[in-house]
């Protein structure tokens, strides 16, 4: 029996829990996931700011083959790299309701040929597709210490299985 | 030539009128509801680029003593940037272009940052170009002949202002903000770090410092919190103003350059400008930096890029989009 995450309103499995020590090892752990994942995966990232959303994406970015240097999309809302399929990376951080989400055109960059990832996706719930991945970072200062943090990967419960 | 600029790529629109590259006119409208949301509100820069552009044309025509009969081409910005907002400009220029029977050239942003200095300046010299979305060392090797030499890896600098003030419950915009609490702190209280400090790296990364501030805050009570606010503010300042100082004198030094030119947004910060001349004046360079509405995003500099194009007899066709993504 899978444990279940709740985050903004939907069900997530749990599908791996591990506590990383370092950003170098939170980076080669996201590089080592990513060569799993196929193309056609949307990925929501979870976590406050500098829980280390940007630096695992950078991980998943060199496990992908990507080119191109990864950085903040915060301001640009959408960096393109182009990986063994096309990997879009956005960022939701500045966006705050759904008719400003629309101006984003997220359902473009969610696709069979590309892998999507998304920061602060709380406010995208229903348009990331069911069944979707999710990474969620936490830090706890007091029983982990600064450089330590929680990573769990997710899989969104598809309720029609 | 008298050319009309256009810039809407991110939350600025602006229209200016330029004689060769004198600038007649250049009216930014920067939009003031975007601080009530924190942030660059995508669909309400578009929206609202729609609505202040042909007003702001008008006003910097009449400012320039001109009108659209005496143009004889427009410069538009078309990326990087938000793509519904580039597309407002570039389709009233292409609009105007077309109706007036003239050309039109599409211009990079980022060139537009290079080019914003009247002045006429001694190849090689270095740019620091550091806003809400780009922290970028550019060398400038030759008319329009530019190589990136270092970049941001996560966060851009302006934008490591902003997070840090939402961190420290500030508000929006992040610059203007902390800089002010700074100027009552210490700017050695706190040391944060200075990442990628190492020879020959001319890369940023500000990702580090903005989780420092975090861990830094959180070590605190409310209380001290409170009152340590510019302390913090001063220190974090401080470790920004270091890097991008200690990094733009590297590539001056390793591009054999005596010119260091500032622009971006976060080149208004006083203590930052304070800190360049200084030491520029220390390391016998000479630091250019433009006028304040020209560091920002402007219409003038567009159009300063755009005329050293056109002189060149180039043209851009109505086949051109938007290009949210361009780099140099």
């Amino acid at each position: 029996m899978n444990e279940t995450v709740h985050i903004s309103g939907m069900d997530y499995d749990l599908v791996h829990r591990m506590v990383s020590r370092s950003v170098e090892q939170t980076v080669r752990y996201a590089a080592e996931w990513a060569a799993t994942l196929p193309c056609g995966e949307t990925v929501a990232f979870y976590g406050g700011l500098g829980s280390g959303k940007t630096t695992f994406i950078r991980g998943m970015v060199a496990g992908l083959n990507g080119e191109n240097a990864v950085s903040s999309p915060t301001f640009t809302l959408v960096n393109a790299y182009t990986g063994r399929c096309p990997i879009y990376h956005v960022d939701l951080y500045r966006i705050d309701s759904t008719a400003l989400l629309r101006d984003v055109g997220l359902e473009d960059y969610i696709n069979p040929e590309s892998i999507c990832l998304v920061e602060w996706p709380e406010i995208a719930a229903s348009f990331l597709p069911a069944g979707h991945r999710a990474v969620r970072l936490s830090m706890d200062f007091d029983q982990m210490g600064p450089e330590t943090r929680l990573i769990e990967v997710l899989q969104q419960h598809d309720s029609r299985h | 030539m008298i050319l009309l600029g256009i810039e809407s790529s991110c939350d600025e629109t602006s229209a200016a009128v330029t004689d060769d590259r004198r600038i007649l006119s250049n009216i930014i409208a920067t939009q003031k509801i975007h601080e009530t949301y924190g942030g660059v509100v995508p669909e309400f820069a578009s929206r609202s680029h729609l609505k202040q552009l042909g007003g702001l044309v008008r006003i910097a025509l009449q400012q320039a003593g001109r009108t659209l009969m005496d143009l004889d081409a427009i410069a538009v910005t078309y990326g990087p940037g938000l793509a519904g907002s580039l597309l407002v400009g570039l389709g009233f220029a292409k609009g105007l272009a077309v109706s007036l029977g003239k050309p039109y050239i599409g211009i990079n942003h980022l060139e537009g940052h290079l080019l914003a200095t009247e002045e006429e300046l001694d190849y090689p010299y270095i740019c620091l170009l550091a806003s809400g979305g780009h922290t970028l060392l550019i060398v400038v090797q030759g008319a329009l002949h530019y190589r990136v030499v270092g970049r941001t890896v996560d966060d851009a600098a302006g934008e490591a202002f902003d997070k840090v003030a939402k961190l420290l419950g500030l508000g929006y915009p992040g610059g203007p903000l902390i800089e002010a609490s700074a100027v009552r702190g210490k700017g050695a209280a706190v040391s944060f770090p200075r990442a990628l400090m190492e020879e020959g790296n001319l890369n940023f990364s500000f990702s580090g410092l903005k989780t420092a501030v975090l861990y830094h805050c959180r070590s605190l009570s409310p209380e001290a919190l409170r009152a340590a606010i510019p302390d913090i503010c001063a220190s974090f300042q401080a470790a920004v103003v270091d890097v991008l100082l200690h990094k733009s004198l590297a590539a001056v030094r390793r591009h054999h350059s005596r010119t260091l030119v500032l622009a971006g947004g976060v080149v208004r910060n006083t203590f930052l400008r304070n800190q360049f001349e200084q030491t520029c004046r220390q390391e016998r360079i000479s630091l250019v930096i433009p006028p304040f509405e020209l560091c920002t995003d402007n219409a003038g500099m567009i159009a300063r890029a755009g005329y050293v194009h056109l002189a060149r007899g180039e043209r851009s066709d109505l086949e051109l989009d938007v290009a949210p993504n361009l780099s140099l």
